[in-house]
């Protein structure tokens, strides 16, 4: 009732107008965006000679997991440290007990997801192994390892029912303690941060690379469980801060 | 015609549509879901532009960009599950707030 007839009409004339003007922007960013792809640039050799010159002195055999974890380590640090805020953001929210999934017991499903789960953490082992010297490496692997815990979850066997909660919150932090553990200890060594001691790059890597696919499978499948838990299961949502502001201010 | 659409030219090209793709759904949808979807497509039009710059002409392949992208995936799935998480939490809230409104309106 806020709005008057000829108010409303008038929204619905500006909506039209906006709208226009949206797809005539899309247009010219299709154009744009295409042109300044396709017009003839000088070839750009990019880092791949950089990155093969030095990659004797990385640890590791392939380009891809010497620029992950060593030339560009404190970029990779800094994104194990997102996920585990991700962890940490989506634990800290209190989600009602009302929304829950329903789910039924598949017995097909569940028998598939008994015989695959051992499967996809060997799978993840051997992405973990063949990091060192081609395809593969820690976020594959935890990729790998948070797809099998989503099974599990999907399976009715979330994670926390075959281990205890505080080894679930272990694994998830162990990942980015060791690389940030790593890391100071380069600065301790009297060498820049992330910078290895030089021949033991391959040694650094190996073990960031193990933890971090260990921490990166758990916070995925830790994510797709969508809450803390540890909260029992009857939990009344009176209990927690955040609804008690949100009640007082509410009439 | 056949040296126009070089695998690069594709998968380059696609890349961007998607980009725009998710751009628009970004802009003009107002559920946030709809808007967790569109980001999600945004930033897999840009992962296989990355990638594609990275494959360069095919002579050479450069490490940086793959690096980047294979991070980025992840990143943007935990991304994706914390936004998923909030907007959870925003809707319960919204939906308590229609239902107080609207209990409001029919006692007036």
């Amino acid at each position: 009732m806020k709005y008057g007839k000829s108010g409303s009409g008038n929204m619905a004339r500006r909506k039209k107008i906006l709208t226009v003007l949206f797809v005539i922007l899309l247009a010219v960013l299709c154009f744009v965006l295409g042109w300044a792809y396709l017009s003839p640039t000088p070839p750009r050799p990019g880092l791949g000679p950089e990155v093969a010159d030095r990659l004797t002195q990385s640890g590791v055999e392939s380009p891809v997991t010497a620029v992950l974890l060593n030339f560009r380590g404190y970029d990779t640090l800094l994104e194990c440290f997102v996920v585990l805020l991700a962890v940490i953001g989506v634990w800290s929210l209190v989600v009602p007990r009302t929304i829950t999934l329903p789910r039924e017991s598949d017995a097909i499903f569940s028998s598939l997801v008994s015989l695959l789960a051992p499967l996809m953490l060997v799978v993840a082992g051997y992405l973990v192994w063949s990091g060192g010297d081609g395809v593969g490496g820690a976020f594959q692997a935890g990729a790998v390892l948070g797809g099998t815990g989503v099974l599990l979850h999907l399976a009715d066997r979330p994670l926390t029912r075959s281990v205890s909660l505080s080894f679930l919150t272990m694994g998830v932090l162990l990942g980015p303690a060791l690389f940030l553990a790593l890391a100071v200890l380069c600065v301790l060594l009297g060498y820049n941060l992330l910078q290895y001691p030089p021949g033991s790059g391959g040694v650094f890597i190996a073990l960031i690379e193990v933890t971090a696919a260990l921490s990166i499978g758990l916070s995925l499948a830790a994510l797709f469980g969508g809450r803390y838990p540890g909260i029992p299961k009857h939990s009344d949502r009176k209990d927690s801060m955040i609804n008690f502001v949100y009640r007082k201010k509410s009439p | 015609m056949e040296s126009l659409f070089t695998p690069p030219v594709i998968y380059g090209l696609t890349g961007l549509a998607l980009f725009v793709i998710g751009f628009a759904g970004l802009v003009g949808r107002d559920h946030p879901l709809h808007k967790i979807m569109a980001a999600n497509i945004m930033a897999g039009g840009v992962f296989l532009f990355l990638v594609t710059i990275g494959y360069g002409d095919g002579s050479f392949i450069d490490p940086v960009p793959h690096a980047m992208v294979l991070t980025g995936i992840v990143v943007s799935v935990s991304c994706t599950g914390l936004a998923l998480a909030l907007t959870r939490r925003i809707m319960e809230n919204v939906a308590s707030d229609e239902s107080l409104e609207l209990t409001g309106e029919e006692d007036s």
